[in-house]
């Protein structure tokens, strides 16, 4: 990424050997030579670009139907053309404009509902790590009780009655998936915790409240950032599965996993209707997960497994 | 079944006797960094003779460990190991398959690790690890290997031991562990044993009986041992022949006598300095201490490595590498200066023995005290055991007074850091009061206990937070009792680190670049900053090395000076307690059994614990062997404590009062004492007998 990595200064002999870097430059210089990481954060920031840059060059609207150009093949097929590079669906839309907007709504739900559940989960699980007893007790029963609920059928349930939209999904997602966040930060919390630069911050009389957002939070961020990436790539397959299953995001607005569901008729005949929404969410989740890979290994590379 | 008939084939021999043993000429470790070559060992030449100890003694970060992982060939595959030679009796160790080596390893060396927690298998019953590893190398039936494995742990002091063998490591304790350890390279009889700190994470009576197994099982087997420590106190009393190594070279070679009592490099002079000998230096006074820490270089040296932090430098010193000068015998030492200029050690050793009793500091009234202090803690198995009783402390009444300081010793489990957290009003008492000049705390705020009393805890790598820097850490006071702006405490806090010795540019450094001591030294900066008069040190010393150990202890021999503090100082190190101490109090089993003044305490210890503990201690006197221990190994489990006298399974003097009653702590013109027999001539005896 910067090249001053590349330059090498030879240094003579009997040199001392220096300290180690601040713990942020450390990170820093970990992520410049993690492949996987740069692989990730690359792709993803082109999904990125393609997603919030794509609507302001492509010419079609996601809407725009025209049924005498139902079903047009993708360019690299014989019949395709550069007019619509990747097709058409079955009712005309271009298919690269659906896309976009499929990306777009992916990468909002994704990220919102990481927030809101990595917030409640964060919350949950330190105070349970660092005070224990029977904070610990009742958060503890919580995270239990969470983790026995299967997330799809919860997910079908509550949007089967309160009928889904945009909003909807993002909070029925965001308050599903807390219950990594809260382990996590559960264990790694009370490890935090027993450090005696907690104790010498209540001997100095530092209030419970900033011991734990100053003291504890800093060193948990490392894990519930790498936790988030990985729970954001979890939050974008389960829209994708209640979109294709009819109960998340409602025509015509598009999504991956609808557009999966809308083109599942012509599979046979025409695959790409299936197959170019079905990669777009392949490299996303992918480029996502390699991301958050990544950042284990930079954040907390003693604790690789 | 005898066991020599186990025993292997000798391994191949040239017939003279030469070369027996283990042989390492110019070995060196080296490892590829971005930077350039480092090489931890640096042309390391040693010899063992068998049936003899050799010592390989130094700071942390002087090559002792990775020399002997270089041997064992232990070593990760990213670092380099050559040598001239490297042979253990008449085998190449260099040149050689792995699997001939693995065969060598565990049957004819082996190694015992520092960290009796971590070194067994948690998985594995000890009996099955024990079998296992005689299976490897000999044909043998579990039968016979299991019968081998019931006699070694008798001999090393482990009682029913055929039921042990069922056991799994966690349900042991440290010292029965190390003793596991122990009798587990045993099982293939080796020739060499070479162990790496194995005592270190020990209580000091557990290191006294470990050593003295090992002497005594070297004598019945004949075996060569390697022993690997920082402690010049296990050196004198363990040692045949020593090594004494830094920045990954050997600097001093000879037999024990020779290096103790005369050392001829000034490294081996300055680490000796650095302990706090009973008797030589008056109570309080600073001890010798090297500065600085050790240098760690790229490629080879091209001056003598310890030049930056010697004493007797000069121009010649910094000219070029320095060779070895070796008169012959296992004698040799790295230093340009002629041993015979180096002023003599210690002229001052000749200060009365009874310096310490001189030596009283100035008290003045009470500033704290605790009546009757009671901590309860209740532990649950499970979600659905039952919540057992743990008295951490109990019953604790104390005071302390304005300039002093008092000294806690007590082996771990004890209580020490429970009390300490009572002192700082982390924990409120359960039952007792803790009054601080004479008003209560239990229902104070912690931030005006705060302003009074400060605590330096142990690890000086958990006890600062990674994220923050040195500036942040310090002022962390400042800005919580608002004093002052952010201009005020940049200066303040630059004034505080120039005075606990460091340089004002590591406020913005963050403590993963910092030693062990600079860190700290900063933990005292954050503790001193709001001016308290009262400080708890958590045992304070006992994660550094020696050299930077008596820098600390000097920084607070200062600071206490400066500021009329008062400590409170907590640590199983008897020789420091001693040092600094004006009372000394020694907590067994959550209790005080005996406080008295420290010249009283460790002239005429009268309970038979203190007794006891007072004879663990390694002074580093040559030829004096390792003091037999009269308490049993076991200390008994908190959650299930002996009835009547809480020491009386391991006390000699025990009689059925002591099993029925528990005994008072009794105050009388030398001190208090809890001890039915405290009076008793019969002890009176045995503490005189020592002296």
């Amino acid at each position: 990424m910067s090249d001053t990595e590349t330059v090498r200064i030879e240094r003579e002999t009997g040199h001392e050997v220096t300290g180690e870097l601040p713990p942020r430059q450390a990170m820093l210089r970990r992520a410049r030579r993690h492949p996987g990481f740069l692989l990730g954060v690359g792709l993803l920031a082109a999904l990125v670009l393609f997603a919030f840059i794509g609507p302001l060059v492509w010419p079609y609207d996601t809407y725009a139907q025209s049924l005498t150009n139902r079903l047009v093949p993708p360019v690299w097929h014989a019949k395709g053309s550069w007019v619509h590079p990747l097709g058409t669906d079955h009712l005309g839309r271009d298919l690269v404009a659906r896309l976009i907007q499929g990306a777009q709504i992916s990468l909002l739900i994704g990220f919102l509902a990481t927030a809101l559940s990595g917030v409640i989960g964060t919350a949950m699980g330190l105070s349970a790590g660092f005070f224990g007893g029977r904070v610990d007790a009742v958060i503890s029963y919580f995270i239990t009780i969470r983790l026995a609920m299967p997330t799809i059928l919860v997910a079908l349930a509550v949007v089967s009655i309160i009928g889904g939209s945009l909003t909807i999904m993002i909070l029925v997602l965001g308050l599903l998936i807390w219950d990594r966040f809260a382990v996590v930060s559960r264990t790694a919390g009370r490890q935090i915790a027993s450090n005696e630069y907690i104790a010498a911050a209540q001997a100095i009389g530092v209030p419970v409240w900033r011991i734990l957002f100053s003291e504890i939070l800093p060193n948990l961020a490392g894990h519930v950032i790498v936790i988030a990436t990985l729970e954001m790539a979890h939050a974008i397959l389960l829209e994708s599965a209640l979109s294709f299953l009819g109960i998340g995001v409602q025509p015509p607005m598009a999504s991956l996993g609808l557009m999966v569901a809308e083109g599942k008729e012509h599979m046979f005949f025409r695959p790409w209707v299936v197959g170019i929404p079905g990669a777009a969410l392949f490299l996303l989740v992918l480029a996502i997960n390699y991301m958050g890979d990544g950042l284990r290994d930079i954040a907390a590379p003693e604790s690789r497994a | 079944m005898t066991l020599t008939a186990l025993k292997a084939p000798p391994t191949q021999d040239d017939g003279s006797g030469k070369g027996r043993g283990l042989v390492v000429e110019g070995l060196t470790v080296s490892f590829e960094k971005e930077d350039g070559i480092f090489k931890p060992v640096r042309d390391v030449s040693l010899s063992t003779t068998p049936g003899q100890t050799l010592c390989i003694v130094g700071e942390s970060g002087c090559g002792k460990s990775l020399t002997s992982l270089a041997v064992m060939g232990l070593l990760p595959r990213a670092a380099k190991v050559t040598a001239d030679r490297l042979s253990f009796n008449g085998a190449d160790l260099l040149d050689i398959s792995p699997r001939r080596l693995a065969q060598i390893r565990g049957d004819r060396i082996s190694m015992i690790f520092q960290d009796p927690m971590s070194s067994l298998h948690p998985t594995f019953t000890i009996g099955n690890q024990m079998i296992e590893i005689m299976r490897q190398h000999r044909k043998v039936s579990r039968a016979q290997a299991r019968e081998r494995a019931v006699d070694l742990l008798e001999r090393v002091g482990i009682t029913a031991a055929g039921q042990r063998l069922g056991q799994y490591p966690h349900q042991l304790s440290g010292g029965l562990r190390q003793r596991v350890m122990i009798a587990m390279m045993l099982m293939c009889e080796p020739d060499l044993i070479v162990a790496d700190e194995p005592t270190t994470a020990l209580d000091v009576t557990i290191q006294a009986q470990i050593l003295a197994l090992l002497k005594d099982l070297q004598k019945q087997f004949g075996l060569t041992l390697v022993l690997i420590t920082h402690d010049m106190g296990i050196v004198a009393r363990t040692a045949d022949e020593v090594a004494v190594m830094y920045a990954g070279q050997v600097v001093e070679r000879g037999t024990a006598s020779q290096v103790i009592s005369a050392p001829l490099h000034p490294y081996t002079r300055a680490l000796m300095d650095c302990l706090p000998v009973p008797g030589t230096q008056p109570r309080g006074t600073h001890l010798g201490s090297i500065p600085a820490t050790v240098q760690q270089i790229y490629g080879d040296p091209k001056a003598c490595l310890f030049a930056n932090r010697c004493a007797h430098a000069h121009a010649a010193c910094r000219a070029g590498p320095v060779g070895e000068t070796s008169p012959g015998e296992g004698r040799s030492w790295r230093c340009v200066l002629d041993p015979k200029a180096l002023p003599s050690r210690r002229a001052a050793a000749a200060i009365a023995t009874d310096a310490r009793e001189t030596a009283s500091g100035e008290v003045g009234e009470n500033v704290m005290e605790l009546r009757g202090v009671d901590q309860t803690f209740w532990v649950r198995r499970g979600l659905f055991g039952e919540a057992r009783r743990l008295a951490a402390v109990s019953d604790v009444s104390l005071e302390l007074k304005r300039g002093e300081v008092l000294g806690l010793v007590g082996e771990s489990g004890c209580g020490k850091s429970t009390l300490a957290r009572l002192l700082l009003g982390l924990n409120r008492p359960d039952a007792g009061d803790v009054l601080l000049d004479g008003k209560s705390i239990a229902q104070a705020d912690q931030r005006v206990i705060a302003r009074r009393i400060q605590p330096i805890f142990q690890d000086p790598y958990s006890s600062l937070n990674p994220r923050k820097t040195v500036g942040e850490i310090v002022s962390l006071p400042l800005s919580v009792h608002k004093v002052g702006d952010r201009r005020e405490w940049k200066g303040k806090v630059e004034e505080q680190l120039e005075r606990v010795g460091l340089p004002g540019r590591f406020i913005h450094s963050y403590p993963n670049q910092l030693s062990g001591g600079q860190r700290q030294r900063v933990s005292i900066a954050r503790a001193l900053i709001m001016r308290p008069e009262i400080v708890v040190c958590d045992e304070p010393t006992s994660a550094l090395d020696v050299s930077v150990q008596a820098q600390i202890i000097n920084l607070l021999i200062d600071l206490q000076k400066e500021f009329t503090l008062s400590y409170i100082f907590i640590s199983h190190n008897l020789a420091v307690v001693e040092h600094l101490a004006n009372r000394v109090a020694v907590m067994y089993l959550g209790r005080i059994v005996e406080l008295t003044d420290t010249a009283t305490l460790f002239d005429r210890p009268r309970h038979p614990y203190s007794q006891a503990l007072l004879k663990s201690v390694l002074t580093p006197e040559p030829g004096r062997g390792i003091p037999e221990s009269t308490v049993g190994a076991g200390f008994p489990n908190p959650l299930d404590p002996p009835s009547g006298c809480a020491f009386h399974p391991r006390c000699p003097f025990a009689v059925d009062r002591c099993r029925r009653e528990r005994p008072a702590l009794q105050t009388d013109a030398t001190g208090a004492v809890a001890c039915h027999r405290a009076g008793d001539p019969e002890l009176a005896m045995a503490r005189t007998s020592d002296h």
